[in-house]
Formats: structure tokens, C-alpha cells, sequence
């Protein structure tokens, strides 16, 4: 059946009123979504905008309270149904991991139902020529018997969206004619920019077989391009539901920020000249390259905190573990002061003698050791500044760290409680105490109010404010707008593996962050940092 | 939170086992009046013990590192044969031939760690197939036969009763306890296999040389490992080539019982001193009731799940709390 014919038909299905609660927290408050056989839904909105909660309720993860309402071609369900109900129903997910099994082979993959699901024997010819069949209808031209992990990185999605057609195809196997549903979470953020159209193509084809998709992303180019409707979502109610040709990018930027962009950028931040003694004392990243990262160049002066953020896969995530050597850069070099350093030489030990020092985005498992006291984590890198004659001096060291739990306000006071037993806001403040004890000259931290409450929140904003008083710069990597807003004097936006705009001043807003992450065109200040 | 009744309950946690091993004694001192508190008796099991205290520390070391040495208990085989064969058949010198023993020990360990660290084979593997084929090595050099007849200098040095009737390897058991004890809570690098041990992703985003640090820690297991086989030879007068290897999984249940005390949570040295004289003496009371040689391997395996299991159960008790 043409595409063009999209539009009559019925929806595949229907929430109403679908509310969540968390806590205090109205994660969602009377959402309704209608996706339509044959076509490409796009569901937007900011992070915390409450996506995920509705791509849960969906997958039957989390209930939603009562008053809700989901009809499946045009039959009322009871709610809330579980996992398995959902899948029967015909729903189909990919999530943002994928779920695939590198080490496995192609064909083990998307068979991956029927083999946990065999009873007796695995039937290994009909999984096989089902699987190749699967593949060959929508143009992928893999071998099944190779292994995941072989294939190009931007097969992987093609993989896992193929695969969940055949779940989607299974389900509804006793009746072809029915319609089922394929949810997408954030499928491309990991693809290079060049291979995103086979995806889309491979998605536009599943809506022409009468199929209803649903995809979340954050990119507005592919949005626009392969969508037939979108949904905005913010602060959990839907601020918008629009046919794709009638809508613009700018339009769906002013949606999902929530604020309706002033004409032309106001350019009241401090003049971003460089001076001699700034490049003396300074730091200095020039041609940095790398994972998802193109080209990156900053320069940050004593005192400065300077924010970079993008969507996932601009490269903004990359740049933290680039400049600390947690992984190889193909090219660039970091000057702190006088001291020049090539990047793609670097390792965390060398970074740390440079006088770096990164506050990882997952606490528990890359920044502290949780079964390990506070005063284990904190003494970790500065073991040789207690030492005498090659000894540990066990006061000196417990003075030491009891200074620096008491001037980051750690509770309890207790350095010798296991770190697992402290709240989150306060093993934070431990993993900034392991640092800043070594006084770095620039500080990484990336996401580093994750996971922590308020008035963590604010404590740690104030002790990093205060921090780069004493000449030293923090660069924070995050997607949290707010933090942004609040901490930084500058912040970076990255698209594509490269610095867009950058925001200062009266631009630096919560806002305008955001809609300088989703449109690249939007213009910052002049001037880089 | 920090009531007595928390304070008594990591009390009885720190020095529990210690308690455990004084019980047993009055126990059998109860039972067993005459033989089991003979001065021999006691002398003879402080002393015997050196062995397996050793094989013990090499198995600390590596722990606290984060990698199984299963290999230890061969290289300890391998090492007592080669002074064996050296002092007794080529007629080496006896210090040459324990220096050589040694230097064995410190290649075994660079070995592995090129297969673990280098190459990275999970450690428990890379050993398993170590172990066997030092054993290999071992009965090919010795032909399958029990060498002995090693030079008296050396054994003096071992066995013969010096202190209080003790003999000079228990000394060299307190020595060895002492100088662990000291590396892994006041030297830098002790503190660094700990850390290494507990996470080599935090540790390397710390700047440490986690590669080498493992490795080091492999070469100095192994290291302990061969100088065990030196006091091994030095007890025994000779070598056999495959009565070390029982020693594995004893030393292993002192290492994993000596962590639920002192340092709950952390292998250290005077939990795993504890440990051994803990089990020591308890089999030795056994075999003195009349019970048989199985009672050794029902009661080292016994300890070993029983350490792991309550350690576990503790550690879940303590992140639920």
C-alpha cells in the first residue's frame, strides 16, 4: 500500500490520559498520543521532559495511574498490562543500548526469541532462512554467521530494529493483516552522521508496510525527515502535536525549550579576547580529535568555568575522557601554563601530573570505590604527600583528610565510614575532595551533580565557584541545562564532533542552551573562548 | 548507629577468630589433657606451620591485588625440587641453589604476568594451566622421585629448636607476618594493590599504573611462593614433587578466613596468621582424638565456603543497613 495513504489509516494505538507520579513528582500529567498505521511518530522533548517514563509505561515497566486509557486498534486494554502482555499485543522496542550481544553471531541475535523460547531442540535450517529472509526484505546485507562485533558499529541498529520486526511479525503471526507497533528509543544517537539515512530509510519502510512507528529522538534533521507527525512533550504534559510538513525546525525548538526565540542573538557577554598572559597561565586545548570528536579547540583562562554540552553523539561526552587519556585521541595538543602536552600520548597518569584531574559522570563504578572508607577514597591519589622515608604517616594523612571533609562539609563527619553508606550528594563531595586536594589546574568534571539532591546540588556549585577562584578552570561536560545556566561563564555547544555556538552573559540560559543544542544554525557570540 | 551493641558486634568481628582459636585449644585441652598441651605438641605445631603460612602470604598478596594464583602450590613444588636437585645431585653450593630457587620463583611470576597483564587471560586460567605445567616440570626434572638428603646447614636454619624450643621458622613466620603486615597498611604501594585490587577502573582514572602494579603483584606472590619452598626444603630435609601441591587450598582458606578478621572485608596478614593456626590446631586436636586423615580435607574445604559465605552474608547485611 502507497505511503500517501498513510493518513487514512485507523491508529494502531491510542494513550489517554496517562498520568505518573514519582515521589512529589509529577512525571507526566494527562498525556495523550495517537499513532496512526503507517506512520512515523516522533516523540520530542528536553531531557526530564518525561519521555522515557512514557516509553516505559509502554514497555510495561512502570504503571500508570489509574484513570489511564490505551486502545489497541480501537479496542479498549485493561491497564496496566505487563512486559509480555505488551509484547503480545504486537509492540515491539529498541532501546538506546540496542540489547544486541556483540559476541554472538547475527543470526543468534535476531533469532534471539525463538532460541530462549525453544522447548526441545533449536531447529537451526527454518531460524536461519527465516533470519536471511528478514534481513534480505528490508536490505541488509549482512552475513548471519558473523559475529556482531565484526560488522561496521552503524550496522548494529539496522540489526536491532530488523530484529524487532520479526518480535513485532511473531506476535501477530496468527493474523498477517494486523498492524503492530515498533517503539524506538534514540536509535542514532551512537551513529555516525553519514550512515543515519540507511536507518531511516529502514524506518520509513517499516511505516509503508501499514505498520505504526514510534521514534524518540533528539535530532531535529532526522525528526523533520523521516516523520509524519510529531508529539512534544515538556514538563510532562504535550505542548504540541503536529504534522511533520506543517511545522518548521524553529517552531519545534521554540516547542520543546519552551521559550519563544528572541530575534537575533543579544551579545552583552565579556569580549573573549586572548591575551598573552591569558595563554601564560591559562589552559589550552588546540585540534583536538577523537572518538565522536572532529575538531575541538578552547581555551580557558584561570578562574574560568567553561561548560560544553550537545546530544549525545556531537562529541561533548568524548571530550572529558580525550583530555584525561581515559581514551586515545588520534591528534591535539593541551598546554597548562607552559607545559605542552600531546593528547594522543596522553594517560590518566600523565594527566594527573599536568595537573588534571576528572570527576567521571558514574560515581560508584569510574570515581570512588564504594566498600573502601572515606578516607581510602580521598587519600587515593596523594598516598607519596603523606609519606616519610617511604612510610605512610598514618596522622598526617588522617589530618589531612579530616581537613578536607570538614571544608567540603562531608556528613556524617566520619572519615572512616565506607563510602557505600554515605548519600550521594556527600560521596560526591568526597570524589571532589580527592581531587581538589591535589589542586589541579584544570578540573574535568563531567555530569557532576548526577544523581546528588538540591542542596548537594547547591553546595557543590558554591565549592566550584569558589574553587576557580584560586586560578585554576573547570571544564564541565553535561546535558543538564540548569547546571549549565548556573555554574558555568561560558558554555560550549557541540554539533557533529565540533564547537557551534558558544553561549555567554545574557545568553546564558537554560533556554537558550537548549536550543542552541537542538539547532545548530542558531547563532552564539562571536567569539570562541 | 553506634550504639555498644554495634560497637561489642565489630569487636567480636575484629578479634572473633582469635577467640575461635583460643576456644579450640581449650577445648582440647580439656579433652585431650596429656597429649594435646604436651610442650612438643604446641612447639611442633607453631613450628610445622611455616609452610603453609607462607603459601599463604603469597596468596594474600596476589588477592589483595584481585588476581587468583593457583599457581602458588606448584611454584612452591618447584622450588624446594630445584634446591633439591642442585644441593644433592650437582652438588651446588646449598645458598646457590636456593638463590637459583628464588630466582625461579621471580621468572614464574613474570611469566604469568605477561599472560595476565600483557596478553590478559583472566588470572585464575592463566595460573590453572601455569600450575599444571610447572608440575610437569617438576616430575620431569625429579623423574617422579622424592629427593632428599639436602644440605644440614639449611635445615638447621629451619627446624632445628632454637627459642623456647620453638624453631627458627616460626620466628620466620612472625618476621614474615610483621613485614606484610607493615607493607600492606603503611607502604604507598601496599595501599595501591588494595585500591587495584578493589577497582581497576577507579584506580586507573586515578593515574595509577594499574598493569604494573598487578603485575608486581603477580611477581611477588610468586616470589613468596618459592621462598615457602625453600622452608619447605629446609623442614623436610628434601623434596617430593607433589606433596606441595596440597598446600593450595588450605592456604587459600587462610587467606579467605584470615579476611573475615582484623580488617574484616581486607586480606591481611594477622587475620590470615589467625587463620592458619585457627585450622592448624583444630586438626591437630582431631588427629589427636583418633580421627583420620580425612578430616583434613572435609575440614580446609569446610572453612574456605564457610569464610567466603559469612563474608558475603556480612558484606549484603552491611549495604541493606
Amino acid at each position: 500500500m502507497p505511503a500517501a495513504l498513510g493518513d487514512s489509516f485507523p491508529p494502531v494505538f491510542e494513550l489517554r490520559n496517562i498520568s505518573k507520579r514519582f515521589g512529589g513528582e509529577q512525571a507526566l500529567i494527562s498525556v495523550d498520543i495517537e499513532v496512526r498505521g503507517g506512520e512515523v511518530h516522533g516523540l520530542l522533548g528536553p531531557n526530564g521532559s518525561g519521555k522515557s517514563t512514557l516509553i516505559k509505561i509502554l514497555s510495561g515497566y512502570h504503571a500508570a495511574e489509574p484513570g489511564a486509557e490505551l486502545m489497541i486498534h480501537g479496542q479498549r486494554q485493561p491497564l496496566p498490562l505487563t512486559a509480555t502482555a505488551f509484547r503480545r499485543l504486537g509492540f515491539s522496542f529498541v532501546h538506546q543500548d540496542l540489547g544486541l550481544i556483540p559476541s554472538l553471531s547475527v543470526l543468534e541475535n535476531v533469532c534471539i526469541d525463538d532460541i530462549v523460547s525453544a522447548r526441545w531442540r533449536i531447529n537451526w535450517r527454518p531460524l536461519a532462512r527465516q533470519a536471511r529472509t528478514l534481513l534480505a526484505e528490508f536490505g541488509l546485507d549482512v552475513d548471519p554467521k558473523a559475529t556482531i562485533s565484526e560488522l561496521p558499529p552503524w550496522h548494529r541498529p539496522l540489526i536491532a530494529v530488523v530484529r524487532a520486526i520479526g518480535t513485532m511479525r511473531a506476535a501477530m503471526a496468527d493474523d498477517p493483516d494486523r498492524r503492530g507497533a515498533l517503539i524506538l528509543d534514540e536509535p542514532t544517537a551512537r551513529m555516525p552522521e553519514d550512515t543515519v539515512g540507511h536507518l531511516l530509510d529502514l524506518i520509513r519502510s517499516v511505516a509503508d508496510l501499514g505498520h505504526a512507528v514510534l521514534l524518540v529522538s533528539h535530532n531535529l534533521d532526522e525528526i523533520l525527515a523521516v516523520t509524519d507527525r510529531v508529539t512534544v512533550l515538556r514538563d510532562g504534559k504535550v505542548v504540541g502535536a503536529l504534522a511533520t510538513a506543517e511545522t518548521s525546525r524553529a517552531q519545534l525548538v521554540d516547542l520543546i525549550v519552551g521559550e519563544p526565540r528572541s530575534v537575533g542573538p543579544a551579545r552583552i557577554g565579556p569580549a573573549a579576547g586572548p591575551s598573552a598572559t591569558a595563554t601564560a597561565t591559562g589552559i589550552e586545548i588546540s585540534g583536538l580529535r577523537g572518538a565522536a570528536v572532529r575538531e575541538f579547540s578552547l581555551r580557558l583562562r584561570p578562574g574560568e568555568i567553561v561548560g560544553v554540552t550537545g546530544l549525545v553523539g556531537s562529541g561533548f561526552d568524548d571530550v572529558g575522557a580525550l583530555l584525561f587519556g581515559d581514551r586515545r585521541a588520534a591528534a591535539g595538543i593541551l598546554r597548562v601554563g607552559e607545559h605542552a602536552e600531546p593528547l594522543s600520548r596522553m594517560t590518566p597518569g600523565r594527566a594527573v601530573a599536568a595537573g588534571l584531574a576528572l570527576i567521571p559522570p558514574d560515581r560508584l563504578s569510574q570515581g570512588c570505590i564504594p566498600e573502601l572508607t572515606v578516607a581510602e577514597n580521598i587519600a587515593m591519589p596523594a598516598l607519596h604527600s603523606f609519606t616519610a622515608a617511604g612510610a605512610i604517616r598514618r596522622r598526617t594523612m588522617d589530618r589531612q583528610v579530616a581537613a578536607w571533609t570538614g571544608q567540603l562539609g562531608v556528613t556524617p563527619a566520619n572519615p572512616e565510614l565506607t563510602l557505600s553508606s554515605l548519600s550521594g550528594g556527600n560521596q560526591q563531595k568526597v570524589l571532589l575532595a580527592k581531587w581538589l586536594q591535589l589542586q589541579p589546574r584544570l578540573l574535568i568534571a563531567i555530569e557532576p551533580t548526577q544523581g546528588v539532591d538540591v542542596g548537594a546540588r547547591a553546595e557543590i556549585f558554591s565549592l566550584l565557584k569558589d574553587y576557580v577562584t584560586h586560578g585554576c578552570a573547570i571544564l564541565c561536560c553535561s546535558t543538564d541545562t540548569d547546571q549549565l545556566a548556573e555554574l558555568c561563564d561560558a558554555v560550549c555547544v557541540m554539533h557533529a564532533g565540533r564547537l557551534g555556538p558558544v553561549l555567554r552573559g545574557a545568553n546564558l540560559t537554560r533556554e537558550r542552551i537548549a536550543a542552541a543544542v537542538l539547532d545548530p544554525s542558531l547563532p552564539g557570540d562571536a567569539e570562541p573562548p | 548507629m553506634t550504639g555498644p551493641e554495634q560497637r561489642i558486634r565489630s569487636l567480636i568481628q575484629k578479634y572473633g577468630l582469635f577467640a575461635a582459636w583460643a576456644g579450640t585449644i581449650v577445648l582440647f585441652a580439656l579433652v585431650e589433657p596429656h597429649t594435646f598441651l604436651e610442650r612438643q605438641n604446641i612447639t611442633s605445631t607453631l613450628s610445622s606451620q611455616a609452610v603453609l603460612v607462607l603459601l599463604t602470604y603469597s596468596l594474600v598478596v596476589t588477592l589483595t591485588a584481585g588476581e587468583y594464583d593457583v599457581s602458588a602450590a606448584a611454584v612452591l613444588t618447584l622450588s624446594s625440587m630445584v634446591i633439591a636437585i642442585l644441593n644433592t645431585e650437582d652438588h651446588l653450593n646449598i645458598a646457590l641453589s636456593v638463590l637459583v630457587a628464588l630466582a625461579i620463583g621471580l621468572l614464574v611470576g613474570l611469566v604469568n604476568g605477561v599472560i595476565i597483564v600483557a596478553i590478559g587471560v583472566d588470572s585464575i586460567i592463566a595460573t590453572l594451566g601455569m600450575s599444571s605445567v610447572i608440575s610437569g616440570l617438576v616430575l620431569w626434572i625429579s623423574g617422579g622421585n622424592t629427593l632428599s638428603g639436602i644440605s644440614s646447614s639449611l635445615v638447621t636454619l629451619v627446624v632445628v629448636p632454637h627459642i623456647f624450643g620453638l624453631s627458627l621458622s616460626f620466628v620466620y613466620v612472625v618476621a614474615a607476618t610483621l613485614l606484610l603486615w607493615y607493607a600492606l597498611s603503611y607502604l604507598p604501594v601496599g595501599r595501591r594493590l588494595l585500591y587495584v585490587g578493589r577497582s581497576r577502573e577507579v584506580s586507573r582514572l586515578t593515574g595509577l599504573r594499574v598493569g604494573r602494579l598487578r603485575w608486581g603483584a603477580l611477581v611477588a606472590g610468586s616470589f613468596i611462593a618459592a621462598v615457602s619452598g625453600v622452608l619447605y626444603a629446609g623442614t623436610t630435609g628434601g623434596a617430593d614433587p607433589t606433596s606441595g601441591l596440597a598446600l593450595l587450598l588450605p592456604a587459600f582458606a587462610g587467606a579467605f578466613l584470615g579476611a573475615t578478621t582484623i580488617q574484616p572485608g581486607r586480606f591481611n596478614a594477622w587475620g590470615s596468621f589467625a587463620a592458619v593456626y585457627f585450622l592448624v590446631t583444630g586438626i591437630d586436636g582431631l588427629s589427636l582424638l583418633g580421627i583420620q586423615v580425612f578430616v583434613q580435607d572435609l575440614f580446609y574445604g569446610a572453612a574456605l565456603i564457610v569464610a567466603v559465605s559469612v563474608s558475603l552474608l556480612a558484606r549484603r547485611r552491611a549495604s541493606a543497613s
